[in-house]
């Protein structure tokens, strides 16, 4: 099988991650995969007709939109690997500002009229083009990517995971009794309790399954990067108020002081996901 | 004016392209290294939670996540007037030196070795890992996988991910480490340190005893006379999680010495309007343009930069190594851009080395790994990424939300003198414009050595297209095209 593993804006984490994968990489090189194109890894610099394209990062430049359709239009079967390909990762964060704006904080006298053109926002890839597979996650784990992608060699539906991290999760959800919410610097986290229990603003309850739950295990909240569950892809899912209910139940904070402290972080849900994202086109696309 | 345009550039993080100008005469005229990408990290990051930034900034570069997670973190120490537990640092310096391990192997024998191992003018499709490989064996390949896994696994376990790390908090460390997770990694860093005697022994056989590769690293194309930086301890031996900034000067006199908090009185950044780098220079000495020697303020930082700039290296093998390279090159400062590699290399056995003293450090698998932070405020912190000297600057509201954010990375540093390299190897190589793709590989050789991330660069990576090859004439306009 000839593959191509492309890298559009992104911060090369997700290919780092397939390169993670240790022995099964090793078995998959010298297997049924031959990558034909890699410019992070290769000399070949011409796009090449493949069987499975792998797609890292998202859309920002007009370059990265040419290059994805000519991509799609090469290859047979096309991944998305990773939150910037999936739904324009931390990269759509920039989407809170104008093109002008982003530009003015760092570059005060740019003339850009030299410079290659920049899209108006940062878009994840099915915007432009069919996208056949989700990998979401920032970067998605090592075994994820291998075992996705060793479906798709061996001509089978890759494996779903549509429920949350909390499934996955060692940690024993409480009814708290606290008085206010924490940031993770103020207290340290007890091992075995619930992060959301103690206090801490976890996003576990409303991101995908399929990572494993690794933050939450470092005694880290989750942060949100593997996107929405399949329950959460409806446009009538109002994702606010079920992280409300949820931190609510678990702390016994009274919801209107939780919604207080969550709309004066408004981003804090959206950090991977701050793009327009067509939801009906993936579905039943993401693994 | 005829113009040639590399594009894109291959085996780097992120995205750049060449373009080279030519004269009436076909001699080259100047050379372009341009960045032509932006994420907008400063902007956006903006309001966000203090607590946020090791994770978001991580985001900035895949490759180096945990550079900028320690960064971040560091931040946030000053930021809230907090020291953490030494066996804290200690567990951070662990997990730092597993992502050297990790990173430098990487850029050894995935991005830059390929050019000396295969060959700088082999055929393109053979210039890569599975050229290097084929070249030395297949054992060595699944050593450089296990290895570049180890350094992985090692950032895995203390971190939580190895990609994007979770585990950076001000005044400390979200986890300690289990005596089961210390021995596994203490054989990790056991097993790196004879992969890195190994690599340095394959260098030595590969690249040292060929007398055409000695003489391209000593070649005027290939020179830069620059200031250099690094973070160095009290012995002014090489470290990369902590220490004081030195600068030495183009005749390795110590020129500066400042605390990470003063980078502002030293430092200044220089804006073109082709690119979407900064150019940053020494403040002392001045901006002067794309120019080297002593009375130019740009500077060299990563693995070249930080043995020039030190004393020595902390580690006994590391040293005796230091001590060799200056010897076969003529003594410090070692001005040859090729020489990154060797250095690199160099670093990666004492990253290994130091990994496998800190592991069997008996306050590694303390439980006081943290301290209560105090009162939101502004912090600076610096670490030595990879690619050389990083600083990460925050300013907090009451809230401890995010007010200003300056971010000066690695490869920034290096931008002026990346520029200069490119330009250097492009006059020494190129005359008229029949180039063959060898040639180009050799041009691009100039930045790679630097393994420069344009991903961190730009606060942003990568869009990759064909190489072309576009020839312009006097009037720019496009006469012809050449695929690569």
């Amino acid at each position: 099988m000839k593959v191509s593993v492309v890298s559009l804006t992104c911060c090369a984490g997700c290919v780092s991650s397939l390169l993670n994968a240790g022995d099964a990489l090793l078995e998959i090189l010298f297997g049924d995969f031959e990558i034909v194109y890699s410019p992070t890894f290769m000399d070949l610099k011409e796009v090449p007709e493949v069987d499975l394209a792998i797609v890292e990062g998202g859309v920002r430049t007009e370059a990265d939109e040419k290059l994805i359709r000519e991509v799609r239009a090469k290859s047979k079967t096309l991944v998305a690997l990773g939150i910037c390909a999936t739904h324009g990762g931390v990269t759509s964060l920039g989407n809170i500002a104008s093109l002008k704006k982003l530009l003015e904080k760092e570059y005060f006298i740019l003339d850009t009229s030299k410079l290659p053109e920049l899209e108006d926002l940062m878009y994840p890839i099915c915007n432009f083009v069919d996208v056949d597979y989700y990998i979401p996650g920032c970067p998605p784990m090592p075994f994820l990517i291998v075992h996705t992608l060793k479906s798709i060699v061996s001509g089978k539906s890759p494996v779903r995971h549509q429920s949350v991290v909390c499934t996955e999760c060692h940690r024993k959800i409480i009814a708290a009794k606290l008085d206010r919410l924490y940031g993770t610097y103020e207290k340290e986290a007890d091992p075995v309790l619930c992060l959301v229990s103690q206090g801490f603003i976890c996003l576990g309850s409303m991101t995908r399954e399929g990572c494993g739950a690794p933050c939450p295990r470092a005694g880290f909240t989750c942060f949100g990067c593997r996107g929405p569950p399949d329950s959460l892809m409806y446009r009538s899912r109002d994702m606010y108020s079920f992280l409300i209910t949820v931190i609510s139940r678990r702390t016994g904070i009274p919801e209107e002081k939780i919604k207080e402290e969550l709309y004066r972080n408004p981003f804090i849900f959206h950090t991977f996901i701050f793009s327009k994202f067509e939801r009906s086109k993936a579905r039943e696309r993401v693994i | 004016m005829k113009k040639l345009i590399i594009d894109p550039i291959t085996r780097l993080e992120g995205h750049g392209k060449i373009s080279i100008f030519l004269n009436e005469s076909g001699e080259v005229e100047n050379a372009y290294l341009q960045i032509p990408e932006l994420r907008g990290f400063e902007r956006f990051c903006v309001g966000r939670k203090a607590e946020d930034m090791p994770l978001l900034t991580s985001r900035i570069c895949g490759v180096c996540p945990v550079a900028h997670h320690m960064a971040g973190t560091k931040t946030l120490d000053a930021a809230f007037n907090v020291e953490p537990p030494l066996a804290a640092k200690k567990l951070r310096e662990l997990m730092y030196c597993g992502y050297f391990i990790y990173d430098h192997t990487l850029h050894f024998y995935y991005l830059g070795g390929p050019d000396f191992i295969v060959g700088p003018d082999a055929p393109p499709e053979k210039r890569n890992v599975l050229g290097v490989i084929e070249k030395a064996g297949l054992d060595v390949g699944k050593e450089v996988i296990k290895h570049r896994a180890f350094g992985q696994r090692i950032t895995e376990i203390i971190g939580g991910k190895a990609t994007h790390p979770v585990c950076g908090l001000p005044g400390g460390i979200s986890k300690a480490l289990s005596e089961e997770e210390r021995q596994e990694i203490e054989k990790m860093a056991a097993s790196s340190v004879e992969f890195a005697k190994f690599s340095l022994k394959l260098f030595h056989d590969i690249v040292l005893s060929n007398s055409r590769y000695v003489n391209l690293i000593k070649s005027d194309a290939y020179t830069l006379k620059t200031y250099y930086m690094g973070l160095v301890d009290k012995n002014n031996k090489v470290n990369f999680y902590d220490g004081k900034v030195r600068v030495v000067d183009p005749d390795g006199k110590e020129f500066l010495k400042f605390e990470p908090k003063d980078y502002l009185n030293h430092i200044a950044e220089h804006v073109e309007e082709w690119t979407y780098v900064k150019f940053p220079y020494l403040k002392k000495v001045g901006w002067k343009g794309f120019v080297d020697g002593s009375a130019s303020g740009a500077y060299r930082v990563g693995p070249l930069g930080r043995l020039n700039a030190s004393d020595g290296m902390a580690t006994r093998l590391a040293q005796e190594e230091y001590e060799t390279m200056y010897k076969t090159l003529g003594g410090k400062p070692v001005h040859s851009t090729l020489a990154f590699h060797w250095a690199r290399l160099i670093e990666l056995l004492y990253a290994a080395e130091r990994a496998l003293e800190l592991v069997k450090d008996p306050e590694i698998t303390s439980k006081d790994i943290r301290n209560k932070p105090g009162e939101p405020g502004e912090g600076i912190g610096i670490v030595e990424a990879a690619r050389g000297t990083l600083i990460h600057h925050y300013v907090l509201d009451e809230d401890a939300l995010i007010k200003d954010v300056n971010l000066i990375v690695a490869t920034v540093n290096n931008a002026p003198s990346i520029n200069m390299s490119v330009r250097n190897a492009a006059k020494g190589l190129i005359h008229g414009d029949k180039v063959d793709q060898g040639v180009l590989n050799m041009v691009e050789m100039a930045f790679r050595a630097y393994d420069p991330c344009f991903g961190c660069a730009t606060h942003y990576a990568i869009g990759q297209m064909p190489l072309t090859i576009e020839i312009y004439n006097s009037e720019k306009k496009l006469l012809r095209t050449v695929q690569r």
